[in-house]
């Protein structure tokens, strides 16, 4: 166990996929309503203790409900005698909850995941092992690379350059774009000699193996059953027959 | 380009996983752990072009060059921009995990149609300066107009006409990344090509 504990990430993931499995499927409002106020009380219970939180999901939520908004404008209008759809308006509000809860469970869920561990929880779920070492690989080298993107625009902008739209601007992406490419071919040439250098023929992928599922603590599964029972019963609110 | 996750609906999200299934397991062919480091930078590279924007007015758009990341890599593209999205939805809440599959299908297809179609424009070098900008172009043109397409026809699968309007808007809105895409790739495939031809030819594909 890690001086900070985190869940294990197969099960964070496994947690995610269910209720964006749940949200895709379910077409009852009732249903996707009882999900959303779940996960958006959930969020303000942690956002109270942690504050970084706050920032992440108002920013993640403001992005996904810019593109909400035109979704109401062209599916729940009809401008032609400006009245509302109700077909449109009923799927545009499928769409704003099902987007909304997957959003802030995937936020909830993973929370501090990184990229490598991203790739670990993937291939223990089934994902191939060449893809979830490509991807911890990707982690890797996209940290390489942003410092040459850095340092690259850092020069452009020592020769006065201020973007704006115009051919310059176009004409400075495309070498930023071009170098970038460069630099990649030449560190993955200098990579691979390197590796032969050093006789590397390597036929395993450098992926690391998960801890067996009986080994994981309760609490790790506690989190997924917790995901599975909210969205069981969310899912069976629409069969209740309430009596008046 | 990407679709939220939440907006489509199961039958198109099992289907356009079932086709990006076929294309990684095709691009996954060409990956060894040996090559595994190239292909990674290669990823990276692409994932960084993502971030880099185009002012426009009060707003920005941010580049895709999805048809160059074809003339690159071929059918490697389908690994390549699955972990770039997979990634991006991490990170950003750019897309979804329930939506990679469809995301990674709009992306990917598009760009591996425009490396079948133009790379072999390219094998031999030096090709002269008209040819690399309108290849370039044309890889721009088929990234991007397949991408909107495919999106176009996910949405429509799931809304059908109600979603109409949508669509004719998403499609109205790729009309300046496509102007701005065709003349940032054209000039890099340019760069590109005068620089180091064999980015284009078999001998980056050996390596990878």
């Amino acid at each position: 166990m890690s001086h900070v504990h985190h869940p294990d990430g197969r099960l964070r993931l496994a947690a995610t996929l269910i209720v964006s499995i749940a949200a895709a499927l379910s077409t009852s409002l009732a249903s996707l309503l009882a999900m959303f106020s779940i996960a958006l009380l959930v969020t303000i219970f942690v956002a109270a203790k942690d504050r970084m939180l706050i920032t992440n999901v108002g920013r993640r939520l403001l992005r996904v409900n810019a593109f909400l908004s035109l979704v109401w404008i062209t599916t729940a209008i009809t401008w032609r005698d400006t009245a509302i759809d109700t077909i449109g308006a009923l799927l545009a509000m499928q769409m704003t909850l099902r987007v909304n809860i997957v959003t802030l469970a995937a936020t909830l869920l993973l929370m501090r995941m990184s990229g490598v561990d991203l790739g670990r929880a993937a291939v223990g779920l089934g994902l191939p092992n060449a893809l979830g070492a490509l991807l911890a690989q990707v982690v890797r080298q996209v940290a390489l690379l942003s410092e040459t993107k850095t340092r690259l625009e850092r020069a452009i902008r020592a020769r006065a350059y201020r973007p704006a739209f115009g051919f310059r601007s176009l004409h400075v992406s495309a070498q930023l774009v071009a170098w970038l490419i460069i630099h990649a071919l030449a560190r993955s040439e200098r990579l691979s000699l390197g590796l032969r250098a050093r006789g590397m023929n390597s036929f395993r992928w450098p992926i690391r193996t998960s801890t067996a599922w009986r080994a994981l603590p309760k609490s790790d599964w506690s989190i997924l059953v917790a995901v599975m029972l909210i969205v069981g019963l969310c899912l069976f609110l629409p069969r209740l027959e309430i009596p008046s | 380009m990407h679709i939220a996750e939440g907006v489509l609906d199961i039958p198109t999200l099992v289907a356009s996983a079932a086709c990006t299934a076929v294309g990684i397991t095709i691009g996954l062919r060409q990956l060894t752990p040996g090559t595994l480091p190239t292909a990674a930078l290669f990823a990276a590279v692409f994932f960084l072009i993502g971030t880099i924007h185009i002012p426009i007015g009060v707003g920005s758009v941010h580049l895709i060059l999805n048809g160059l990341i074809g003339l690159v890599l071929g059918w490697l593209a389908f690994p390549v921009i699955f972990v770039a999205l997979a990634l991006q939805a991490l990170l950003f809440s750019f897309g979804g995990f329930t939506s990679l599959g469809a995301n990674t299908l709009l992306m990917a297809l598009p760009a591996v149609t425009a490396g079948l179609i133009l790379r072999p424009l390219l094998r031999r070098p030096p090709s002269s300066k008209r040819r690399l900008l309108a290849v370039g172009a044309l890889a721009a043109t088929i990234g991007i107009l397949g991408a909107t397409l495919i999106a176009a026809a996910m949405l429509w699968s799931t809304g059908g006409d109600t979603l109409l309007g949508l669509i004719t808007l998403v499609a109205a809105a790729q009309t300046p990344v496509w102007l701005i895409d065709v003349i940032v790739t054209a000039l890099a495939v340019n760069m590109l090509g005068r620089a180091r031809a064999t980015a284009f030819t078999s001998e980056t594909q050996r390596d990878l």
